[in-house]
């Protein structure tokens, strides 16, 4: 048999053997969700068992702490849709986004006024985190506040911060830590070249060497009360306008983008083959793609809206489908989840959408896009008042047609606090499988 | 061609069709876009699995492209320092005992945990032949001689005894060879457990299913390690960059930074190469 028969017959077979045995090798957990990074390398595409919310605390209401409470989303589990676990940090530091390590036993949490990172252990016993660590010198080695976005690599966690010491603007940049949570760099986002330095999110698409980074706003604006912000023009004018796309091998900012209105989540497409990343922008409510031109540049191009963008919706958090070809948008003004069809990523359409609460911020679905979590607060100081200051986890059923509610629990009247950032769990790695 | 490389050789193949963009059209079976013959690194692919002592077979000032992304050029980067490398008592394939720091320091050095029955064509032959191609790279370029060395080690010493890694190992067991790669193992699985825990690396367990069997891996997480002569880890590469020129790159940079290696990589132009610490077996 010629060489080169050989090698794509024997491709072939070792691709249709890892598809049957796939699920006996390098599968560390049993559960995983769709907007994670990448050198999570074997997420598991399966059934989730947990739910992680990593929680606000309120002043008076139980400990006052944030805490990541675990949800049990096991069918038929006798404490399915119930707190099984509660892991409290011992203060209140405006928690907000969590992230996994890349071997996905333990879990990144920030607190976005206490520039603390609370690192909890998944993996021992899934079923109840455990607090191991508490990261506190990210303000002295790097000049950062406010720790949001926790993106795996390998062996590391790359920490985007929203805001930085000196004076709580929105100047900030990117922190490096290996697992053992020892700080190694920071990586200033760039000012320079149409950038304003501002920071939020980062997703990176390995095979192209890419890595791209949103911004928001700084410590001053997101810690103020939101009535008095939006009253404050000049405050309202320090937001982010930018995306940069860093060469990630060299982590350098290779081009900055001008996407307008405080670009939030940033997700690369899942399917083979794609190159084109997609964002929602919170306060000018589009969605902008970012693609390869013909000349093989990468562009940044608005290429719909979300709501009616003159009601300023909020697009605040979002979720891909695995196959890429959908897209949840919530919007925290109206309280809306909505289903974008993104089968063509130039021109996506909203098909469907659902008021799932008063407020409504993160949403994340399950990998086989069944099930579909929502939970509540946007930030201690965003959130609405009165009755309006719904603070719950939400579980839909979506048959790719309907939102149906499965489980609602309710984090005010269990006194936990504010619902924030999820992460689906799975039993976990190391155990005997 | 042994098992082995075989396998080694098609789970390169496959990396390598995702980075060239290659694809699969069905029905008739054609590969289009680009083809491996074609790649400007196919001698890297085509000579996966064959031994250090075989004659050059990449043509004369051949200089592998970088794979479906422009790579930053060698020493224009920086590698972070992430983690010192843990020590501890290690066998070498031929029985004798060691501590670990020997093999980790003195030499650039390429470290991932292997075991010997490991199948996931994403796991241990990927690794085996992403080092076997940077091996080649290495052999081809005498200037990078005695710098780089690689070593593989077991996550299961019940199962990978030294002459079970000897075996294993081969012919790339050649402590002349202009790269050395060394086959570890440890005593026990509470010698081995502390060095794991060092680097970080992930694995999980079978449970044996009866009395008579003893616990199989079950999965972990490909890491290599790309360790500085004085033996601290600068990059971590799972499948997503875990290609041979990526590899060589990074190597090529901590030479620069190290021994003021001048670049690009010629013979020539590394003449001047100041040596760096000797310490380490090679």
């Amino acid at each position: 048999m010629p060489a080169s028969k050989f090698l794509i017959a024997s491709c072939s077979a070792v691709l249709l053997w890892a598809a049957v045995l796939g699920p006996h090798f390098a599968r560390p957990a049993r559960a995983d969700e769709t907007c994670n990074s990448p050198y999570l390398s074997t997420l598991i595409r399966g059934k989730e068992d947990y739910l992680y919310v990593w929680t606000l605390g309120v002043a008076g209401m139980g400990d006052g702490f944030d805490k990541l409470v675990t949800l049990d989303v096991r069918p038929g589990s006798r404490t399915y849709g119930k707190v099984i676990a509660q892991a409290s940090v011992g203060e209140r530091g405006e928690a907000h986004h969590v992230g996994f390590t890349d071997d996905r036993r333990f879990l990144w949490a920030g607190g976005l006024d206490s520039n603390k990172i609370h690192v909890f252990d998944v993996g021992a016993n899934p079923a109840h985190p455990r607090l191991v660590r508490t990261i506190t010198d990210l303000g002295a080695r790097s000049g950062l506040h406010g720790p949001h976005t926790f993106y795996a690599l390998p062996g590391r966690m790359l920490i985007g911060a929203l805001s930085n010491a000196a004076d709580g603007g929105g100047v900030t940049g990117l922190a490096l830590y290996n697992n053992q949570g020892e700080y190694i760099r920071k990586y200033a986002m760039p000012v320079d070249s149409g950038g304003d330095g501002y920071g939020y999110d980062i997703a990176i698409n390995p095979a192209r060497n890419a890595m791209l980074t949103s911004s928001f706003t700084g410590r001053k604006n997101y810690m103020r009360d939101l009535g008095a912000l939006i009253q404050d023009p000049a405050a309202m004018q320090r937001f982010g306008n930018t995306m940069v796309m860093w060469n990630l091998k060299a982590m350098r900012p290779e081009k900055v983008f001008a996407v307008p209105g405080a670009p939030l989540e940033i997700r690369w497409s899942l399917r083979e083959g794609d190159d084109w990343a997609i964002t929602s922008t919170a306060l000018t409510s589009k969605l902008w793609l970012i693609k390869k031109d013909a000349a093989g540049q990468w562009q940044a191009r608005p290429v719909a809206d979300i709501g009616d963008p003159a009601k300023t919706p909020l697009p605040v958090d979002m979720s891909i489908s695995a196959d890429s070809k959908g897209l949840w948008v919530n919007t925290f003004m109206d309280g809306t989840t909505r289903y974008f069809d993104i089968s063509n990523p130039e021109a996506p359409k909203q098909t469907y959408a659902k008021k799932t609460g008063a407020q409504v911020n993160m949403v994340s679905q399950s990998w086989d896009g069944k099930r579909v979590y929502v939970s509540s607060s946007l930030l201690a100081r965003w959130d609405k008042r009165g009755k309006d200051n719904e603070q719950f986890v939400k579980l839909y059923g979506w048959n790719g047609k309907e939102l149906t509610e499965l489980f609602k629990v309710d984090f005010y009247k269990l006194k936990l606090g504010r619902a924030h950032h999820m992460k689906l769990g799975g039993r976990g790695p190391g155990a005997p499988v | 061609m042994n098992w082995r490389r075989r396998a080694a050789i098609t789970a390169l193949f496959c990396v390598g069709t995702a980075f060239l963009g290659v694809t699969w059209e069905g029905g008739g079976g054609r590969v289009v876009a680009a083809s491996p013959a074609q790649a400007p690194w196919s001698p890297v692919l085509r000579d996966a699995g064959k031994s250090a002592g075989e004659p050059a077979r990449a043509p004369a000032g051949a200089q592998p492209r970088a794979p479906g992304f422009a790579l930053p050029e060698a020493g224009s980067y920086r590698l972070e320092r992430i983690l010192r490398v843990p020590d501890g008592a290690v066998l070498d394939s031929d029985g004798s005992a060691h501590r670990l720091n020997e093999f980790t320091t003195g030499r650039i050095t390429l470290f991932s945990f292997i075991y010997t029955y490991c199948s996931d064509a994403k796991g241990c032959p990927l690794a085996y032949a992403t080092l076997h191609a940077l091996k080649d790279i290495v052999a081809h370029d005498p200037a990078l001689h005695g710098k780089v060395r690689l070593v593989s080690m077991s996550f299961d010493p019940a199962t990978d005894t030294p002459a079970t890694m000897r075996t294993y190992g081969g012919g790339d067991i050649d402590p002349a060879a202009p790269v050395p790669w060394h086959f570890l193992t440890t005593a026990s699985a509470a010698e081995l457990a502390p060095v794991l825990a060092g680097f970080g690396q992930d694995v999980a367990v079978l449970a044996p299913a009866g009395a008579s069997q003893r616990a199989r891996i079950a999965s972990h997480l490909l890491k290599v390690y790309l360790v500085d002569r004085s033996g601290t880890v600068r990059e971590i590469y799972s499948t997503a960059f875990l290609h041979p020129l990526v590899l060589r790159n990074d190597v090529l940079t901590l030479l620069r930074e190290q021994g003021g290696v001048p670049l690009p990589h010629t013979a020539g132009a590394m003449a001047g190469t100041t040596a760096g610490t000797t310490a380490g077996r090679p």
